[in-house]
């Protein structure tokens, strides 16, 4: 557990609370600490309250999907510099292109490997 | 008389009362059931997650755990485990075995009460044990319900099973599990599905060349298109024109000459989907009889053949006028208005 990590809030913006848990739980873990929404429109909310270090996204979500989400984010100043990973369940590549044209930092697909989602939030921690 | 009457009006309203009573006691006690399993997965979520991240102690904990909480516990893991992949699935899988929770399952897919082969068919799928892929293929294959057989369906495209994939694909022709199940099934199991497709292009029934040859443009590529190029000279059109359409998805450009034969073809919806696939292929040479179908074919296949070569060489489509038919004029009129429009027809 690192030292940086004790001082990183995540936000995780997920509806399916299984997978909501199993994030939360691995970065909890890993020391991080981390806000829960479950819909895209408490994401935002959440995030210009808590101005968390990162934030990682589900595509599909309700209220406000996760691309509006990231767009909303780039361009609300308080917290348009916040590095952003989504996740999300589509095999398409087009989906994937959306999500970095939105202005995501990195994408992970579902179903997702903890271990593998940790590692790409410690680099996307790390490049900022 | 008037007392039997009053006789038969007393046991029926009695019935009456006793119906009532059975359902409302039924009904209080599912809410109490549900209640209870809810209570049940929210008390061992938290064991369920630490076991999720190969927590030793946590599973040393599950040894004491009661019937009910055990098997709580196993459907929540098999859960988790569906929605991770690669080596943390595994492991979760592993864990299952160890526990008998797959071998519970698998028994209970032979169950007389359908809910129960149900429930264990779709969770075995998530759970992500190789153990559970010759149990489900049986269920899919001889099972009494319907859902029970998506549910086995479901599982393998879920384990990624590559032998499911002739399985499934009967199964979708014969009408065994709904269309939209198996292919999404087909589609979860992905290229490693190939070889098991490739063992049917030759199957008497038509409808099953027409599947292979689709679900070959879908996850095939190049090294499959020489079975397409046999599918694309089949006896029934559904079959030339999904193969046609197929070769035009993979991009085979060994397959124009093969597609350019197809525009002659004695079925409007083969000519339309060789026109299609010839536009996605990129050969120049396919213009001049594209130009002649999209003169003087019918609708469909005139439409595509415009399309296509507008697509290959917009200036043989530009200004065209009257004489060229109504589909020329109407490619070179989105032409001019951009390509934007073009796409959108």
């Amino acid at each position: 557990m690192s030292t940086d990590a004790d001082k990183r809030t995540i936000l995780i913006a997920e509806d399916e609370p299984d997978i909501r848990d199993l994030v939360s739980f691995r970065l909890e873990r890993a020391g991080y600490d981390v806000i829960l929404a479950e819909d895209g429109q408490e994401a935002l909310e959440l995030a210009i309250e808590h101005r968390p270090d990162l934030a990682i996204l589900d595509v599909m979500m309700p209220r406000m999907d996760g691309l509006e989400l990231t767009r909303r984010i780039r361009a609300e100043q308080t917290i348009a510099a916040m590095p952003i990973i989504l996740l999300t369940a589509s095999v398409q590549d087009q989906a994937v292109t959306e999500g970095f044209r939105a202005g995501a930092d990195d994408y992970m697909r579902k179903p997702f490997s903890p271990q593998e989602l940790l590692s790409r939030v410690e680099a996307v921690l790390g490049r900022k | 008389m008037t007392s039997t009457i009053g006789v038969a009006g007393a046991v029926f309203a009695a019935a009456t009362v006793l119906a009532v009573a059975v359902i409302v006691l039924r009904r209080a006690t599912l809410v109490v059931l549900e209640r209870s399993r809810l209570e049940r997965e929210t008390r061992l979520r938290p064991l369920a997650l630490a076991l999720s991240a190969g927590d030793e102690d946590a599973e040393r904990e599950t040894a004491t755990l009661a019937r009910r909480d055990s098997r709580s516990l196993a459907a929540t893991l098999a859960r988790f485990a569906g929605s991770f992949s690669g080596g943390e699935r595994q492991q979760i899988a592993a864990l299952l075995e160890r526990r008998g929770d797959i071998d519970r399952e698998i028994a209970e897919l032979r169950s007389w009460r359908t809910w129960r082969r149900g429930r264990a068919a779709y969770l075995l799928g998530d759970a992500g044990s190789a153990e559970a892929v010759v149990p489900l293929l049986r269920v899919l294959a001889d099972d009494s319900d319907r859902d029970v057989r998506s549910a086995a369906a479901r599982s393998l495209g879920r384990l990624g099973e590559e032998t499911a994939a002739a399985p499934l694909a009967l199964a979708l022709v014969e009408k065994h599990v709904p269309r939209a199940v198996a292919s999404q099934a087909l589609l979860a199991i992905g290229p490693a599905a190939l070889p098991g497709l490739v063992d049917l292009k030759d199957h008497p029934e038509p409808d099953v060349r027409e599947l292979v040859a689709r679900l070959l443009g879908v996850l095939g590529g190049p090294a499959e298109a020489e079975y397409l190029h046999a599918l694309v000279e089949d006896p029934s059109a559904p079959v030339r024109a999904a193969a046609a359409r197929a070769l035009g998805r993979i991009g085979d450009a060994r397959a124009s000459a093969a597609l350019t034969a197809r525009l002659e073809d004695r079925i409007p919806a083969v000519r339309a989907a060789a026109a299609t696939a010839l536009g996605a292929l990129g050969d120049r040479s396919a213009v001049p009889p594209l130009l002649r179908i999209a003169r003087e074919d019918d609708f469909e296949p005139a439409r595509q053949a415009a399309r296509a070569a507008a697509s290959l060489d917009a200036d043989s489509v530009r200004g065209a006028g009257a004489e060229d038919g109504p589909h020329l004029v109407e490619a070179s009129d989105l032409l001019a208005a951009g390509i934007e429009a073009w796409e959108r027809i």
